[in-house]
């Protein structure tokens, strides 16, 4: 009864664009691979989808996830920790966009469409899963940092943005710390370096979420 | 026009003084500094190598293109909540009950972000421009050049990106707004048309690549696009000002909408 309750008080006070709009993202990449035919175009955009799109959908909701809330006074006010309010908003987040990329990948599996040049099935899954956890962590940690929900989407627009547009001077330059290693370049030698250097700046940044979530009287 | 000049001077003063603008374009700031003073492969500058009399407005052209990559993106997030924050803050409600017609309080609102968007990075490419004077780099022309430059290339792109800023976000949650327009920055401005379908090459593209490669002599085009006439640059110039003021009219119409609502 008292998880049932729960339930019922998180999906009332959920924001609900942070689901109708990934799914309408998904469902807008499934009519555009349903659209094109050649197998070399269907494959560059379901990589485009999980590599580029699902990161930055993730990366900008985050932003919002924690301090865009109407009850965040409230919500200070009860015994509810700062890594309990991380977990949720941004665990439900990255939910959200990992059920969007399995969904798709079923579908483009349906389809035929081979996504083995970008690896095995768990590599595949950390082409979208690493630059997603990233940009949230990123987004979370912005919005905190300036105690204002546009720092954070700034943030993380500004560094996927820079990332696609100078990737070929990341690639030589700063592989370690390019986003999007896993989804150009899945067979280079140095992309076990940069998923590691991913995972623990992603970690880094959410514990200084954490922190800075700590002290409430800075967003009130 | 009292009450046009206060609202204008009231956005530009609240808007400058957002830690969140400076913090951002600071950060672009440095990032762009060190490209431009960095030797290869980092940057672009080559030892002694000066920029010359006949060199200065093809430069400027690409200086201030190579801005528009990522500097209309803050302005456009950062714009993004200018006039939904009135109505948060229940201002907007207030203003209903004052003689301030709505497009004066629309017109006034646009000219502010706008303004106070285009201020900080006018200052820092003024300050890049004199700078390689002073040392040298550049001839002194750079400093009409780069004004010239920034008024062809840059104001056009800020004025439809903060145009639909303003507008867009009244009728879709913000963080929507932001990740849409993000997305369509890079596809509508850097997608090579033939790779996938875009608004790359067309008149209705915002990077300022037509007005670079036909008033400063730009032979380099961004992701192959095609070399541009004047008309063309001039007709770019007019649908990026018609759609802007396609936006301001129904953010006016939308917002008179609501008020009948209320």
């Amino acid at each position: 009864m008292k998880l049932k309750s729960s339930l019922k008080y998180s999906w009332l006070t959920y924001r609900r664009d942070s689901l109708w709009f990934p799914l309408a993202f998904l469902a807008l990449f499934v009519v555009i691979v349903l659209i094109m035919r050649h197998p070399a175009v269907r494959f560059s955009i379901a990589r485009a989808y999980l590599g580029f799109i699902v990161p930055l959908i993730g990366g900008i909701l985050a932003a919002y996830a924690v301090l865009d809330d109407p009850a965040l006074e409230l919500r200070f006010s009860t015994p509810v920790r700062a890594e309990q309010t991380l977990l949720a908003r941004v665990g439900l987040i990255l939910a959200v966009q990992a059920a969007c990329a399995f969904v798709f990948q079923l579908f483009v599996g349906a389809l035929g469409i081979d996504l083995s040049p970008l690896g095995g099935l768990l590599r595949v899954q950390l082409v979208w899963f690493l630059p997603t956890l990233s940009l949230a962590a990123l987004g979370t940690a912005g919005a905190l940092a300036g105690a204002q929900t546009t720092m954070g989407a700034f943030l993380a627009g500004a560094v996927w943005l820079v990332q696609l547009m100078m990737n070929s001077w990341l690639r030589l330059n700063a592989r370690s710390a390019f986003l999007f290693l896993g989804v150009l370049a899945p067979r280079d030698p140095g992309l076990a370096l940069n998923q590691f250097v991913l995972f623990g700046g992603s970690m880094a940044l959410l514990l200084v979420s954490w922190a800075l979530l700590r002290r409430q009287e800075r967003y009130l | 026009m009292s009450a046009f000049s206060g609202i204008l001077r009231h956005e530009i003063g609240m808007s400058l003084r957002r830690k969140g603008l400076w913090i951002a374009y600071g950060l672009l700031f440095v990032f762009h500094t060190v490209l431009l003073f960095s030797p290869p492969p980092i940057g672009e500058m080559i030892k002694g190598e000066v920029i010359a009399k006949g060199e200065v407005w093809q430069v400027a052209g690409r200086f201030l293109l190579a801005c528009n990559v990522f500097f209309p993106i803050v302005a456009g997030i950062l714009s993004a909540d200018r006039v939904r924050r009135d109505f948060r803050l229940g201002v907007r409600e207030l203003q209903d009950s004052t003689p301030l017609s709505r497009p004066v309080y629309v017109l006034a609102k646009y000219l502010g972000a706008l303004a106070s968007s285009l201020l900080p990075l006018f200052l820092w490419v003024m300050g890049i421009a004199a700078f390689m004077a002073i040392i040298g780099r550049a001839h002194g022309s750079m400093l009409y050049a780069v004004p010239m430059a920034f008024l062809a290339i840059t104001v056009p792109a800020f004025a439809f990106v903060v145009a639909f800023s303003l507008a867009c976000p009244m009728v879709m949650p913000l963080s929507i707004y932001q990740i849409l327009f993000t997305g369509y920055w890079f596809w509508a401005n850097f997608i090579p048309p033939k790779l996938f379908p875009t608004l790359n090459g067309t008149l209705l593209t915002p990077s300022g690549i037509f007005a670079q490669q036909v008033f400063f002599g730009g032979h380099l085009s961004l992701n192959g696009a095609v070399r541009h006439t004047p008309a063309d640059a001039v007709a770019n110039l007019a649908v990026l000002v018609t759609c802007s003021a396609a936006a301001l009219f129904l953010l006016d119409r939308y917002l008179g909408h609501l008020a009948r609502r209320a």
